[in-house]
């Protein structure tokens, strides 16, 4: 026993001095040394470790080679995939496209439409209104250019794109007003969020929100329901430019505004439904006169 | 040099593989050679073994390596022995001596004791022969051998001494 742990402590070369002559006595120690000396004839042959390595990286490129082939092969499948998906993609689409609902309302001509979900939108003049009918179970997302009230149905949210922003409710009843001078979103009843400028605004009943390319503006209205419903519009601190713009949504004229000034700030209401009437609202607080020649009317002042 | 353990996820940085080349393509060759002797190309195990690990580099923590090249390295050896008992055959890889006054009987004897510690040697578990030989004939300590083969160094101990008495025991007798 003595015996070993000498033997292991010389293996780990640890003897102390007089170990070393306890183990010089023992009677295999020469057995020993010889066994531990003849042992470096065994050792391992030479390893080239740069040969190793610059051999395996040729391999690794060599194989990496065939791999960007194979990989020019995916790139084919690859196209071929994406053919297959794109065609897939367009079939979607032109399926999709023929379930476009498209509702467009001319100079003066409003629309009552009812959409899948039993929500009413009614359209005022000179507007388009789009919708995907066959996903409107899943979405209920809608575009609108122009001006339209809706009466949505509870039920899961629904949208309205415009070209200023959108707007989310979830059942409730708004107005939309996406003009080419402005954006206008009237909540009537619950509550609508409206997205614009990467920036969120919740309307309550009777809001009113008014966007224009100066200023966002949030106020409090009394009405019940859009004006354009009764068939007139009002209109309040509004360039003539722009009301000129509001009125030639309902009635079908041109106007020659040279030599007036159009920046003039207008507030009033005109009517839907009778041209000599809306014009007189329009030119007498402006201290304006008019001229109809055919379609065109021509302004002037006083 | 410690493995980079946080700086790589894995393998197949070009730099990082070199390193574990390195590092352990030489141990690696030594301890094929030890296990199987020189007839199964322990250097072409090694290579084996190293594009088995680049082409795998991307599941293989660096600190996982090089327990990964020995079993692979082992294990693509065993294939090819599938299981055959074989008879060990080592190269002596020098003369015994410088052999110009060498006694030609003497010269005779060594060459005889030679064979007989092949012999021996390979009468030995692989185990105990591939640490008996990296400790003895590689001059590894108990230290690093223990790393290597991730055992405790008292198993190291254990198995040098086992094999250094199997061996003197195994020679006398011859």
């Amino acid at each position: 026993m003595k015996e070993e742990k000498v033997i292991k402590k010389w293996l780990k070369n640890e003897l102390s001095k007089e170990e070393l002559e306890a183990f010089k006595e023992l009677d295999a120690y020469p057995t020993y040394i010889k066994l531990s000396e003849q042992a470096r004839h065994f050792k391992a042959p030479q390893f080239d470790e740069q040969s190793s390595i610059k051999s395996l990286k040729s391999q690794i490129e060599f194989k990496q080679q065939g791999a960007s082939k194979r990989k020019k092969m995916y790139y084919y499948y690859a196209g071929i995939a994406a053919i297959l998906v794109l065609g897939f993609f367009i079939f979607n689409t032109i399926e999709s496209v023929s379930g476009l609902t498209s509702f467009e309302t001319k100079i003066a001509d409003t629309e009552h439409i009812i959409l899948p979900d039993q929500s009413e939108v009614d359209l005022n003049a000179s507007s388009t209104l789009n919708y995907v009918s066959n996903q409107w179970d899943t979405k209920r997302t809608l575009e609108l250019d122009g001006e339209a009230y809706f009466e949505v149905t509870s039920g899961s949210k629904f949208t309205v794109n415009t070209t200023y922003g959108t707007v989310e409710v979830l059942g409730t009843k708004f107005n939309v007003k996406s003009r080419t001078y402005g954006f206008e979103v009237t909540c009537y009843e619950g509550s609508v969020a409206v997205a614009l400028n990467d920036k969120e605004f919740v309307l309550k009943q009777n809001d009113q929100l008014l966007y224009d390319s100066s200023s966002i503006q949030k106020k409090k209205i009394e009405k019940k329901s859009p004006d354009w419903k009764n068939k007139y519009t009002t209109l309040k601190s509004r360039t003539l430019e722009q009301v000129l713009e509001e009125f030639s949504y309902y009635y079908d004229v041109d106007f020659d505004v040279k030599g007036i000034n159009t920046s003039r700030l207008y507030t009033g209401s005109f009517p839907h439904n009778n041209l000599e009437i809306a014009l007189k609202s329009i030119t007498l607080p402006l201290e304006l006169t008019y001229q109809m020649n055919d379609k065109t009317v021509i302004l002037s002042n006083k | 040099m410690k493995t980079p353990k946080t700086l790589f996820k894995n393998c197949c940085e070009q730099a990082v593989f070199s390193n574990l080349h390195q590092k352990y393509a030489k141990d690696l060759h030594d301890f094929i050679y030890y296990k199987f002797g020189s007839a199964y190309n322990p250097k072409d195990k090694v290579q084996e073994a190293f594009m088995k690990l680049w082409e795998n580099c991307e599941k293989i923590a660096p600190d996982k390596a090089k327990s990964y090249l020995f079993s692979v390295a082992n294990n693509t050896t065993l294939n090819v022995i599938k299981h055959n008992k074989v008879v060990l055959k080592y190269e002596t890889n020098s003369r015994p001596s410088s052999s110009d006054h060498q006694d030609p009987q003497f010269i005779l004897e060594e060459k005889e004791y030679l064979n007989k510690y092949q012999k021996a040697l390979s009468k030995l578990t692989e185990e105990k022969r591939v640490t008996f030989l990296m400790n003895r004939a590689e001059g590894k300590t108990h230290k690093e051998i223990a790393e290597l083969l991730g055992i405790s160094r008292k198993a190291v101990e254990k198995r040098i001494y086992t094999a250094l008495e199997q061996l003197r025991k195994e020679i006398q007798e011859i």
